[in-house]
């Protein structure tokens, strides 16, 4: 398994069953990512895993021609965008299909090839997982 | 707790920047970050006359140098300062440790501070240095596409273009610029002219990135001295002032895509207690690992307008022999990125220019520089913003 802190390896636990939870601050409300251990805005520690809205909106998309892992190497080149979720958050995110800057977009959680949790961000209202990302969340490595 | 107003800063009277050194840069190296940062110490020694017991400061900043830090290269180097500084700020670390140890200088905790910060760059390094460089990083940003800053640069630089219609011929412009720099500086890695029929077909890495958009990484160390005006003059070693430094950790938190730098929060404090305009500097130092971010350095410093760097590097030829010199010795885009050395190259240079020590292209009398600093992508962007504007002492003042 793919170094990660101790959030993060509970946020991959609770996307390996597909289930959409970021850590929500029971004193302030603000849903945080990436995942912390004292809530960002008011430095409680009153953070509990709850299902948020999974919808957001893309800002921008890049295509990557070149990567350190032999995985995205092999299946280059890879888009990937920044989603500015509607929870509050900016995520990092697999695009699925044709998504584009400026589209609304569902995000799923998954386990990847590595065993860390990951979205993808599909089209609202479809499923757009090409073979590419069928593979990243169905291949294991270890 | 009622909100007060800023202090007004302390000035940096009385602080002298000397001996600015570099140790030549490899594209790989089987040497280590202590060899690296003991051969710029040794340098220092050879500038100045000075002997290692005559450090009672010392700043080391280094990402490769674990499990170590500057505390464990004191026994390394035999030294015994009575003030130590780390700094892990990445591309803020020069301007970040020039901040401290001048205070350091000027409140008598030291006499005189080696400022170092030095990388090696073994084959086949560099992923893992990526994979682990911070913990938002390795949980939330490196598991898409591992592409390291890469990813990160190349989603600044769409949404930059997007909005402020700056083309790929902007960015090149400025890159080809530093290249010329660059060729006149012996210790660049890349040797070659760069025309724009190169820089426009170059392979695409991250698009909107391509290749000579992205900083190469290599092993190196750089290094200068902080003492002061007084030691500098008895010593007869040539000197810069400073007169004025900012820094400022993640500026604009709230931003969806970082378009702009803390520079732009504290540039008035930079500018008024200089006490010059942007039009008095005789070149400018802008930290360069993707040319994205040397425009959003040009527009937060104050030297246009936000989103007129595309306008201002048109205007201008941007070379040492031309208008407005901007990165002097070709910068990390053609000089190389020797880690957290990168972080110091734009101030040595900086140094260099002011003390009539250049090793390159000489900017005509230059009397007064900017050098800024970017650094640390930790999650979506960069978190340490910092700048100074520096003067020529001379010898003599
Ligand atoms: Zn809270």
């Amino acid at each position: 398994m793919a170094e990660m802190s101790a959030a993060m390896r509970e946020f991959s636990r609770r996307a390996d069953g597909g289930g959409f939870q970021l850590q929500k601050c029971a004193t302030c409300g603000a849903v945080q990512w990436p995942p912390r251990d004292v809530c960002g805005e008011c430095w409680t520690d009153a953070l509990q895993w709850a299902a948020v809205s999974s919808t957001g909106v893309v800002l921008a998309t890049i295509t990557l021609r070149a990567s350190m892992e032999e995985f995205f190497r092999a299946r280059l080149p890879w888009r990937i965008g920044t989603i500015r979720l509607d929870a509050g958050p900016i995520v990092y995110a697999h695009l699925g299909g044709a998504v584009a800057e400026g589209d609304a977009v569902r995000l799923e959680a998954r386990l990847d090839f590595r065993g860390r949790g990951v979205f993808i961000a599909q089209p609202l209202g479809g499923d757009a997982r090409d073979s590419k990302l069928t593979e990243l969340i169905s291949e294991r490595e270890d | 707790m009622a909100r007060r107003a800023a202090s007004a800063r302390a000035n940096y009277d009385g602080v002298a920047l000397v001996a600015p050194v570099t140790v030549p840069y490899e594209r790989y190296s089987d040497k280590s970050a202590h060899w690296h940062i003991g051969k710029a110490l040794k340098a220092l020694t050879e500038k100045t006359g000075l002997s290692p017991a005559d450090f009672d400061g010392f700043c080391a900043s280094s990402f490769t140098l674990a499990p170590d830090t500057a505390v464990g290269l004191t026994q390394h180097f035999a030294l015994s300062p009575r003030w130590l500084d780390w700094i892990p700020m990445g591309g803020a670390s020069g301007l970040v440790a020039l901040r401290r140890a001048a205070r350091a200088v000027q409140a008598g905790d030291a006499e005189i501070v080696a400022c170092v910060a030095g990388d090696a760059n073994a084959k086949d390094s560099f992923g893992d240095l990526v994979s682990a460089f911070s913990r938002f990083s390795q949980d939330a940003a490196y598991p898409y596409g591992a592409a390291g800053p890469n990813m990160s640069f190349a989603l600044m630089t769409a949404a930059y273009m997007k909005k402020y219609g700056a083309t790929r011929e902007d960015f090149g412009k400025l890159c080809i610029a530093q290249r010329d720099n660059a060729l006149k500086f012996p210790h660049a890695l890349m040797k070659k002219p760069l025309t724009m029929e190169d820089y426009l077909g170059a392979r695409p890495i991250a698009e909107p990135l391509h290749l000579f958009d992205c900083v190469m990484p290599c092993a190196g160390a750089e290094a200068f001295i902080v003492m002061r005006e007084e030691t500098a003059r008895v010593m007869k070693l040539p000197f810069a002032r400073i007169l004025s430094a900012i820094e400022r950790h993640n500026a604009f938190p709230t931003d969806n895509i970082q378009l702009r730098g803390g520079w732009a929060v504290d540039r008035d404090d930079l500018w008024s207690m200089a006490g010059v305009r942007p039009d008095d500097v005789d070149f400018l130092q802008t930290y360069d690992d993707y040319p994205v971010i040397s425009m959003m350095q040009i527009e937060d410093l104050g030297f246009c307008k936000k989103g007129e760097a595309k306008d201002f590097v048109r205007a201008y030829s941007l070379t040492v022999d031309g208008t407005f010199p901007h990165n002097t010795s070709g910068g990390q885009l053609s000089v190389g990125q020797a880690g957290a050395a990168g972080g110091y190259l734009g101030l040595v240079e900086a140094i260099r220019q002011l003390t009539g020590e250049t090793l390159g292209a000489a900017v005509k009398e230059a009397k007064i520089g900017v050098v800024s600093g970017f650094g640390m992508i930790n999650y979506d962007r960069g978190l340490c913003s910092a700048a100074a504007i520096l003067a020529a002492g001379g010898v003599d003042g």
